[in-house]
């Protein structure tokens, strides 16, 4: 415990050590000279006739110690000169302070918070690791907490135990404060009286933002199943809690799922002692050592230091909208489209169809967009969460922002009461009901397993057939029997040696189990779980399509990474490395999808898929989710494949040409630029183009989306920066587009060669690319596209690159066609733009 | 320890409340103002009686009334080297959490006789020398304080059991 003590860095260098006042073993007290020294400086000195001259000062100061001990070696001797700051001695503390209580030292008693001229730094500082549960006032130092751990580990080993960090909110319950459950729950006639019989709830007391929803009941409804799951689980592991929620409500759900304290005693931990109101770390609880931990979450970006250890759990969303009400201070989900079968639901009446998909995506919004039963544009999704991300990261803990969330949780829980979203919802759908009675009303799924029809005569809201908690016992277990065999494996191993040698049949167990051997040979779960998840998605390439909005970098998104992290590679584009397209039910008509029909190999499955497997830990069948793809695709795929495109509208060179060709489907794996599905989407917005299949262009017209279409055209918009250049070409793009036309072929080559031929495909050379095949075009708008593919400040830079380029190739189409007039006009927009830019 | 102070609190009393009882308005109005209260050297544990109500003074602006009351209380002043009984209310592997009447204790393991171990396993949590000592939450022990610090309104103590004749109260 010995403590080196150094000079300091504010004495006047160099001293002369004068005298040492302590010798080895004497005990010194904080704040007793145990050093005198001596140090010259230069003084003006005066006279009082106004002579004024330099004089060498010798000054002695004493060296006071600043903390208490016993004195155990000097490093200096007296007379010594010492140029610069270094350890002088080494004390032996009478107290290390290394658990501290509000500011009190726990052992010796002592206030750590006194601060006098002689202490080095603040005492308060040796101990500073929060770990107790349900404590913010005890802290730790890092040499107490890793003891404390080992200990832990140890036992834990001992018991063949992990540790198993659980949320609450949609994970294992789902809580909803709407006072329509309770009238519900009441009354034997209503709808969904049966399933409520298990809700449980309870009143909440406590200081939290509340106002109306004071004193209003909280209605608890545990994951079906929970109790056995839990029983079952904490065999294996010893179980913590982590919530978002207040103290007061993570107590309350402790009482209801856990009423004796068995499962989970003391070890709960809510938002009041985290310490952090947007993310959760393990730290918190395991400061050393994560080795022995998993986490089961409904939610990965708030774990971002320790997504390795995480389960994601598909959430839990029983009471159907609300999403999590103690969610508003963590930033917003990620959301995907929902699966919703649209066309199912009566044409007839297309807002309820649409107010229906709106609720679907509201899970995680919460109550806000439940009140709204509008159709939500996906492109104001993105706009609105793109904005808040902002807010979020500007924030930090801003005390303002701490406000604003408790303000907003307030109306939230307010809104839900005022608002009984689901009295409207169930009423809703009992109207539905009513008006198609015998047509078979298909719901939503929810809870990514196949919808099982219910025999109910009336549709209700609220069902109970989750069985995720199934598989997520398998998966614990599974995690907890590879751990332990490779932690067995490792002892043998590290046993090895002489021991091993002597007595093989009690090398195993005896010696080292008592004493949990070495701890370094404990395997870490973070390795353990990553390495039994890949096996999932192991060999399957996904593209995805529909799933992200527009402005989001797919390898960024929640569902990539989580497919990512089961093994699976996520491309950008379609090509024939790709197995699997993963496509949004809503929008089976993209281009990626049209790409993806001709090549047979790929399976087009819906999303459901991706989570199912996700969630089963296993490769699903891909039968029951493949995309039905509508036929013209499929038709004018398997022509294209044979006839070759007779002419080329785009007027590329002979030369882009050939190195098309030649790098065939060969395509670059990760373009960081989605600059591609920009271009891409772009042609989504043609129609099919093949005058060689006998169709005529207006009948395919016919059966093109154009709500899609504008959504699109909105989205697009939306995303550009409105440059007066980027909307008036935008325009001409469309118009130009919508000639029919052949060729598609040629032009998707194109635009691929530009990104295949260079092989760091880099987003800046993939612009240099696209700006020399823009450049060989004989056109008057060279200076324009290398003036708007230089490199844009800002994260946007891709997006925006794209963009013109597509723009560019808009205008050089029509001034092809339509002749000059167009031409200069653009010209003239553009040059006012350059304009505007460069003043 | 215990001691009777006199000390002297300012009562404001609103203008609607002027009028003939309003001494006892006064009192009991001190009594929910300062009873129970820290002042960051001692808790106020109960007043005694007034001694004195100084006559009232209109505040100018608010009309609010000012007395200056003076009064007997007993006071309670934790000491370093005290002996108090507690009651637990939290039990961890760094040590446990007690109340002595107002003032939240915590004692540490390395308070704690070596003997006495936590035991993780048990429910609720205990520290138990697997004898006649456990210690879980709601146990009535005794401590010896052996550091207080007082902040404004609140004051914090270590305590320590590891003497003789400390630790668990039995039989009560």
């Amino acid at each position: 415990m010995g403590k080196q003590l150094d000079l300091g860095h504010h004495l006047r260098y160099p001293i002369t050590v004068s005298k040492l006042l302590k010798a080895p073993g004497d005990s010194i007290k904080k704040q007793e000279p145990i050093l005198q020294y001596k140090f010259t400086t230069v003084r003006e000195v005066g006279d009082p006739f106004g002579e004024q001259w330099k004089e060498k000062q010798v000054t002695f100061a004493d060296w006071d110690s600043p903390s208490d001990g016993t004195m155990r070696k000097w490093k200096i001797q007296e007379g010594m000169v010492i140029e610069k700051n270094m350890m002088f001695a080494e004390i032996e503390e009478d107290c290390p302070h290394s658990i501290q209580f509000a500011g009190l030292c726990g052992i010796c008693g002592k206030d750590m918070t006194e601060m006098s001229w002689a202490s080095a730094k603040n005492d308060t500082d040796r101990a500073k690791i929060n770990m107790i549960h349900d404590q913010t006032a005890l802290t730790v130092s890092q040499d107490e907490a890793s003891k404390a751990e080992e200990e832990l580990q140890r036992r834990l080993l001992r018991d063949r135990k992990l540790s198993l960090v659980v949320d609450l909110d949609q994970t294992i319950i789902h809580a909803c404060i709407e006072p329509t459950i309770g009238e519900w729950q009441a009354d034997p006639s209503a709808g969904n009286y049966e399933v409520l019989q298990q809700v449980k709830s309870f009143q909440l007391n406590d200081d939290g933002p509340r106002g109306l929803a004071n004193g209003c009941n909280y209605y608890i409804k545990m994951r079906p199943g929970l109790k056995e799951f839990l029983n079952k689980v904490s065999e294996m592991y010893e179980l913590h809690v982590y919530t978002m929620g207040t103290r007061a409500y993570a107590l309350n759900i402790a009482k209801i799922v856990d009423p004796d304290k068995r499962l989970f005693g003391d070890r709960i931990i809510s938002r009041d002692e985290n310490g952090n109101m947007t993310a959760k770390s393990l730290a918190r609880l395991f400061p050393v050592d994560t080795k022995m931990v998993v986490i089961i979450d409904d939610r990965a970006d708030v774990w971002p230091k320790n997504r390795m250890n995480l389960i994601k759990v598909h959430p839990y969303d029983f009471f159907v909208g609300i999403g999590d009400i103690n969610s508003t201070y963590l930033p917003k989900r990620e959301e995907l489209p929902k699966d919703v079968e649209i066309p199912k639901l009566k044409p007839s009446k297309p807002i309820e169809a649409a107010a229906v998909t709106s609720e679907g995506k509201t899970d995680g919004i919460g109550a806000t967009r439940v009140s709204s039963k509008t159709p939500i544009a996906p492109t104001e999704g993105a706009k609105v969460s793109a904005l808040e991300e902002l807010v979020r990261m500007g924030g930090g803990d801003d005390q303002a922002l701490r406000l604003e969330q408790a303000a907003e949780q307030e109306n939230l829980l307010e809104k839900q009461i005022k608002e009984r979203p689901l009295l409207h919802m169930q009423e809703q759908l009992d109207k539905e009901e009513d008006e198609a009675d015998d047509e078979e009303a298909k719901e939503e799924v929810k809870n990514g397993e196949t919808v099982t029809e219910h025999p109910h005569h009336k549709h209700n809201l609220l069902k109970d057939d989750d069985i995720e908690l199934m598989y997520l016992e398998k998966h614990l277990t599974q995690i907890h029997k590879s751990f332990y065999e490779q932690y067995d494996g490792a002892l043998v191993n590290a046993q090895g040696g002489r021991i091993a040698q002597l007595k093989p049949s009690h090398s195993r167990k005896v010696p080292i189990k008592e004493k949990a051997g070495d701890l370094s040979i404990v395997p870490d779960v973070a390795e353990v779980m990553p390495r039994i998840k890949t096996r999932t998605l192991e060999g399957c390439v996904i593209v995805m399509s529909g799933l992200v909005p527009l402005g989001v970098d797919i390898m960024r998104s929640e569902i990539a990474l989580q497919a990512m992290s089961f093994g699976a590679v996520i491309h950008y584009k379609v090509s024939s490395k790709v197995t699997h397209l993963v496509a949004s039910t809503s929008r089976t008509r993209t281009t990626k999808v049209k790409q993806a029909a001709r090549r047979e190999k790929i399976k087009i499955v819906s999303q459901q898929w991706l989570l199912n497997s996700m969630s089963k830990w296993k490769k699903e069948d891909e039968g029951p989710y493949l995309v039905h793809v509508s036929e013209s695709d499929r038709k004018r795929a398997a022509g294209e494949e044979g006839s070759s495109p007779p002419s080329d509208m785009n007027e590329t060179d002979d030369s882009s040409d050939d190195e098309s060709a030649s790098s065939g489907g060969e395509e670059t794996d990760s373009i960081p630029s989605n600059s591609q599905d920009m271009s891409l989407e772009l042609d989504d917005l043609a129609p099919s183009e093949d005058y060689d299949e006998g169709q005529s262009p207006v009948e395919q017209m016919n059966n093109f989306d154009w709500n899609l279409a504008d959504a699109e055209l909105e989205a697009f918009m939306d995303e550009s920066d409105s440059e007066a250049s980027d909307t008036a070409s935008e325009i001409s793009t469309n118009s130009g587009d919508r000639t029919p036309r052949s060729g598609e072929k040629r032009k998707y080559n194109d635009r691929e060669e530009s990104v295949d031929s260079d092989g760091d495909s880099d987003a800046e050379s993939t612009l240099a690319k696209k700006q020399r095949v823009a450049n060989k075009r004989s056109t008057g708008l060279k200076s324009l596209t290398s003036e708007q593919s230089l490199p844009t400040p800002g994260p946007t830079n891709d997006g925006e690159g794209g963009e013109d380029d597509g723009a560019s190739k808009g205008i050089q189409e029509d001034d092809e066609d339509d002749g000059f007039d167009l031409e200069r006009e653009l010209m003239e927009q553009l040059e006012n733009a350059d304009s505007d830019g460069g003043g | 320890m215990f001691f009777v102070l006199n000390l002297t609190h300012q009562v404001t009393l609103h203008p609607s409340y002027f009028g003939r009882s309003m001494h006892e308005l006064v009192t009991g109005k001190l009594l929910k103002d300062v009873e129970g209260t820290c002042t960051g050297r001692y808790f106020i544990i109960t007043i005694m009686d007034t001694v004195n109500i100084s006559e009232g003074r209109v505040l100018p602006g608010s009309g609010l009334a000012e007395f200056n009351v003076s009064y007997r209380a007993v006071v309670w002043r934790p000491f370093k080297g005290e002996t108090v009984d507690a009651i637990v209310t939290s039990v961890n592997q760094v040590g446990f959490f007690a109340d002595a009447g107002p003032l939240p204790l915590f004692v540490s393991s390395h308070l704690i006789p070596p003997d006495i171990k936590f035991d993780p396993n048990a429910t609720p949590p205990q520290f138990t020398n697997n004898e006649d000592s456990v210690i879980e939450i709601g146990t009535h022990v005794r401590v010896k304080l052996i550091g207080t610090r007082a902040e404004v309104g609140s004051m914090y103590a270590i305590a320590s059991i590891k003497e003789d004749y400390l630790g668990c109260l039995q039989g009560s």
